[in-house]
């Protein structure tokens, strides 16, 4: 094992995760490091293990090998669960319920940092949902609900956001919004892990994981991920990527794969970003 | 051509197969495709499967089973101070033990009512002095009294019943024992004079089945309501956010107990009031404890809700719990045959069942005017439920999210 250093800088330590559901491995071998105040994004199609990661780290799901650290402690732990704000694939909020009940319920769910109404109305101006506060929920548009969902998973003041596919069914202005508040977010210091199969929306982010299977086919910036693959656009990289593991199909768990795990721990661990992307670097070289 | 003029929908009075399919070409293809959908989605539905088919076939067996069981033994009571001259009381006895009566002697007429007040015993029999006599000089069956316990009419009316065809069959045994074969046996002594403890038949059907209905209606509405509500906040992911917060699995059932326990009150005391005061049921007892029974219940009603609602996938699944869950505990808790008279297993059954004794306790408030303390053991039982089922439901939050 390669000793981890700069620990203290770690949010999210995943280490060789496993799960399976039936015969499926919906995690294969996944390790990957997110730092404080990175906006990581987690890039894949649907069935990549993307909510799966997401779930192992909020420690809804037990993995069946490896292990989650988040902020130091090993998930799951009533100490991380506080420090985290967990956005769902779907709203997830209480139709009946106003926006305000909704966050209102949530912050006594979860304990407040001061006076939970001024944290509301925080919240609130926050999402720029001040206005429509007293909406029901039923009431809302897509846009709308999801960033009242985010609202929520805000309400407690978490270092740590994980944003599952926030902006499925939304429609692109909306969309543009979301990630102006995700931006703004990450600006206020928060870390934000969020996963999406939209290849431009994967490249807000400052790195990026593009995930396959359950496996990392590689990670870094957008910029180091489209330049290792020599493609113009994300998608031409996701491809490249994706094709180069299936030629080393042999070999592929065990070259490949450890490779990027092993150097993505390290690399995490050090927070340089700058290193050219490692599932494409190690088949490269 | 008729069929041309007949609806797209095929529902008019002529639109059978075959004029629908000669009148809108390839309507019977449609028609067929939408029934082999149909019948393809039932097959992928197991569970639909076996509540058609097997649910009632259950269902029926048990209330088949249940109300056919009599001859079960039932331990009477009886007081013997027959005076002669010859007693006939061993041929009555043997006569009433064919009919599934074991008897069981007590002190005297103050004792058996007082043990039969109690509930030791069902039902008792006192054998007047004048009994032989009365039978020899053909004066009938007024010297012999039955005590009824009375608070379940069902098991009442098959005590009188039973009780009756023994009595229509002593001149027989009496001519067996005491005279030559071939004389003519006397005539049937006619019926016994019959008391109730509790109740009576002065007291409405209504009244007697009152405890049975305000404990059935109570736990079925805030069963189903609680399955389909937990249901939702599992199916609308807001379950998944709950578990993401610090919010103990445990808190969650009990959080559940309370906000839904405030509704189910509500209506168990609307339910208690319209019996009582729109309906006209007797009630022997006070409102305040039959109330008590009647929260314990439906707290049972809230945690069993929880709990099946995670074999549910959706509202119709929770509707496929009526025949598993609910209609077994009206058959077996004593609503409809008493448990005296059940076979052995489906006793056992009964007793693992919540509302056998809420529907004892609510009968013992109702017709026999208990008071708290008569009902604690079963105010106990249901405690114990609520324990059980907190317990399981938050061990099922657990397994089947995380």
């Amino acid at each position: 094992m390669t000793p981890t250093t700069g620990r203290d800088d770690a949010v999210v330590q995943a280490v060789g995760l496993v799960k399976r559901f039936g015969s499926i491995r919906a995690l294969d071998g996944l390790t990957l490091g997110v730092q404080r105040g990175e906006k990581y994004g987690l890039l894949g199609p649907n069935g990549s293990g993307k909510t799966t990661l997401i779930r192992s780290i909020v420690g809804l799901v037990a993995p069946d090998e490896g292990e989650v650290r988040v902020l130091g402690e090993k998930v799951p732990s009533p100490l991380t669960s506080s420090r985290i704000g967990y956005m769902t694939q779907s709203a997830a909020l209480y139709e009946d319920l106003t926006v305000r009940e909704n966050l209102f319920f949530f912050a006594r769910l979860f304990g407040t940092p001061g006076q939970t109404a001024d944290r509301v109305e925080e919240v609130l101006r926050l999402v720029h949902l001040t206005d429509r506060s007293g909406t029901p929920v039923r009431a809302l548009s897509g846009g709308l609900r999801q960033r009242a969902s985010l609202a929520a998973a805000l309400i407690h003041e978490p270092e740590l956001l994980l944003l599952d596919e926030p902006t499925v069914g939304v429609d692109p202005e909306l969309r543009l919004v979301l990630w102006d508040h995700f931006d703004r977010l990450n600006a206020l210091g928060k870390t934000i892990i969020v996963s999406t199969h939209v290849m431009e929306e994967a490249e807000r982010c400052g790195r990026i994981a593009l995930l396959r299977a359950g496996r990392l086919l590689a990670e870094g910036s957008p910029l180091e991920l489209k330049q290792g693959a020599g493609a113009a656009s994300m998608e031409a990289a996701y491809l490249h990527y994706a094709s180069q593991a299936d030629g080393g199909d042999g070999g592929r768990r065990s070259s490949m794969t450890d490779e990027g795990r092993r150097s993505s721990r390290t690399d995490g661990a050090r927070r340089s970003s700058r290193t050219p992307p490692k599932g494409g670097a190690a088949d490269e070289g | 051509m008729k069929g041309e003029s007949t609806t797209r929908s095929g529902g008019g009075p002529s639109g059978h197969g075959r004029g629908m399919a000669r009148g809108r070409p390839g309507s019977l293809r449609r028609t067929g495709a939408i029934a082999v959908r149909i019948i393809t989605q039932f097959r992928r539905d197991p569970r639909t499967i076996a509540l058609i088919f097997v649910a009632p076939v259950l269902v029926m067996s048990l209330l088949g089973y249940v109300i056919t069981e009599k001859t079960t033994t039932l331990t009477v009571a009886v007081v013997r101070s027959d005076q002669g001259p010859v007693s006939l009381v061993p041929v009555l006895e043997r006569v009433l033990e064919g009919k599934g009566f074991e008897l069981s002697g007590v002190r005297d007429q103050d004792d058996l009512v007082a043990r039969v007040r109690e509930g030791e015993f069902r039902a008792g029999l006192i054998v007047g002095p004048g009994f032989s006599a009365d039978i020899f000089s053909g004066r009938g069956a007024g010297s012999l009294r039955l005590v009824l316990e009375g608070s379940d009419a069902v098991l009442a009316a098959d005590i009188s019943r039973r009780f009756a065809q023994a009595l229509q069959e002593l001149p027989e045994a009496l001519a067996a024992t005491f005279l030559a074969p071939g004389a003519a046996p006397p005539t049937p002594p006619g019926q016994p004079v019959v008391d109730y403890v509790y109740g009576g038949p002065d007291l409405g059907a209504l009244s007697y089945f009152a405890p049975g209905y305000v404990a059935f209606f109570a736990f079925f509405f805030t069963f189903l309501l609680t399955s389909v509500s937990f249901l939702r906040e599992r199916a609308s992911g807001t379950m998944e956010r709950l578990l993401a917060s610090p919010v103990q699995r445990s808190e969650i059932v009990v959080g559940y107990l309370v906000g839904f326990g405030v509704f189910a009150l509500g209506q168990s005391l609307v339910i208690l009031l319209f019996a009582v005061y729109a309906l006209g049921v007797k009630l022997a007892g006070s409102l305040g404890t039959a109330f008590v029974v009647e929260a314990s219940l439906v707290a049972v009603a809230v945690v069993m809700g929880i709990f099946f609602s995670f074999y549910a996938r959706n509202e119709l699944q929770v509707i496929q719990f009526i025949p598993i869950v609910i209609i077994p505990q009206i058959v077996l808790s004593g609503f409809i045959t008493p448990l005296e008279t059940m076979h052995e297993p489906l006793r056992w059954l009964a007793l693992a069942m919540p509302m056998t004794y809420a529907n004892e306790a609510l009968r013992a408030v109702i017709i026999r005017g208990l008071g708290l303390g008569a009902v604690l053991p079963e105010l106990a039982i249901l405690g114990g439920f609520i324990a059980l089922f907190t317990l399981l439901a938050a061990r099922l939050i657990q397994r089947r999210i995380a």
